[in-house]
């Protein structure tokens, strides 16, 4: 039973937060984390093995139709859509790209703020583009919670700005330091 | 005011009607994925009401066709992830090669890009005159295409370093001729391909295989149709033969998984085992 579940969006410049994050991540911390990223075609397994080798948690590439499950962390696989199904299956998805990306950030934000509600967790890095921006308005809208990385901390603050500016009710703005203080406190 | 999300009872209207009027059942897609793409249509069309959907429907406006492409048209290209067939040129190929002639199945083959790039590598490989290749898919528009070899000159062109990749040992420009902004695959390459339309779903097993391709298909399906589907690939597979499925596909959960070994975790690739009892 998932009671608290944390979505991670990042683009450009956001690797070290989400290794930061996932680093420090306490093994029994509960909330699954899923970790939608651009990353480039011919990645392979890095960015994989990377959190692989700094997780204290079990880290999945998701396959298609894998449940979630509290306790570990989901990566979502290069040139799919992620999205979750009401009995927390999940979905890879072909369909075309949105705003030049897939996996798209928005596009796992909304599925995940439709079954998740206000137990989910939405968390948007560093990125040089919009992506993410629509889906924390999706997130807030099903009563989540939004915590965006201070676009000074950002390497790249496209991202981070835009998300706060079409969501000016967002108030959790961290450096990526805080991150995991940050929604630590909000899934309790 | 368009739709702008569809709830489980709006998909299960669209199922409903989608069957009544083209015999075209979508039951068992994987919803969320079902759902993105209905609304995508949606979208494109305008509609105000899942009643605007069924009336447009009705009345020709949308023809069975253009459901089909919108839901089911997958993305193809010339050796896609060409470690996949690089892979295969490797795994595979060896045990094609102690056949007199075998057959190849494409299950899904959608515009049958795959399907030349893999007779480029079977040429290569001194193995085509042996092959005999079927394209199925239940988008007969596609399939049209897939007949013709035909394809845009600038594809072409991005598929070069794929060929290359894949173990390709010349120049991709060497399989077709190039005419305007289009580019002609040879038809040497498509001598020994047949092409029909199958619903994987619903119709049953053809014939025998020694190769299966069916590499983001599965996708489409909930667990329950994965499972149906995966039956009828592994009741089309002659023993011992292969059956290559999309990266991120998995048998994990297949209730017969034991009938297939795992040959190539990283690339999916199977291997069906001689002797399956019941």
């Amino acid at each position: 039973m998932i009671n608290k579940i944390i979505i991670i969006g990042g683009s450009a410049g956001s690797l070290s937060a989400v290794l930061q994050l996932v680093e420090k991540c306490p093994t029994d911390f509960e909330p699954p984390f899923v970790i939608v990223v651009h990353r480039g075609k011919n990645d392979q397994n890095v960015l994989l093995d990377l959190l692989a080798s700094r997780s204290k948690r079990p880290v999945i590439e998701v396959e298609h139709y894998d449940h979630l499950e509290n306790g570990n962390v989901y990566l979502a696989p290069t040139d799919y859509h992620l999205l979750v199904g009401t009995d927390h299956h999940l979905e890879l998805d072909l369909s075309e790209k949105v705003l030049y990306s897939r996996p798209s950030i928005d596009v796992s934000f909304i599925s995940f703020a439709k079954v998740f509600k206000e137990n989910l967790i939405a968390v948007v890095l560093s990125g040089a583009n919009e992506d993410g921006a629509k889906g924390a308005k999706e997130v807030i809208k099903h009563n989540g919670t939004v915590i965006v990385q201070d676009p000074n901390d950002a390497d790249v603050d496209i991202m981070p700005l835009r998300t706060l500016k079409i969501n000016p009710e967002i108030t959790k703005i961290v450096p990526s330091n805080d991150i995991l203080k940050t929604l630590t406190e909000a899934s309790n | 005011m368009t739709i702008t999300s569809l709830s489980d009872t709006d998909l299960e209207q669209m199922i409903s009607i989608s069957k009544h009027i083209f015999d075209f059942d979508f039951s068992g897609y994987a919803p969320e994925s079902l759902k993105r793409r209905m609304l995508r249509l949606i979208e494109k069309w305008g509609f105000s009401s899942i009643y605007e959907f069924q009336y447009a429907i009705t009345n020709g406006e949308l023809s069975r066709e253009t459901l089909l492409n919108e839901i089911t048209v997958n993305v193809t290209d010339m050796f896609r992830d060409p470690k996949v067939f690089y892979k295969i040129t490797k795994v595979v190929f060896p045990y094609l090669e102690s056949f007199p002639e075998f057959k190849v199945w494409h299950a899904g083959c959608s515009s049958g890009q795959e399907m030349y790039s893999l007779a480029i590598l079977l040429k290569e490989h001194g193995l085509l005159k042996k092959t005999l290749q079927y394209g199925t898919d239940i988008n007969t528009e596609v399939l049209k295409t897939a007949e013709s070899g035909i394809y845009s000159i600038s594809e072409m062109r991005k598929y070069s370093a794929n060929y290359l990749s894949s173990g390709g040992q010349f120049s991709l420009s060497d399989y077709y001729t190039a005419k305007y902004q289009l580019a002609k695959m040879n038809s040497e390459l498509k001598k020994k391909m047949v092409f029909s339309s199958h619903n994987l779903v619903k119709n049953p097993s053809f014939n025998e295989f020694q190769l299966i391709m069916c590499r983001n298909v599965l996708i489409y399906f909930d667990r329950d149709l994965q499972n149906k589907v995966l039956s009828l690939l592994i009741d089309s597979l002659a023993p011992y033969g292969y059956l290559v499925l999309g990266d991120k596909e998995t048998i994990s959960f297949y209730k017969n998984k034991e009938q297939l070994e795992l040959v190539d975790k990283q690339y999916k690739i199977y291997r069906k085992k001689a002797i399956i009892s019941d």
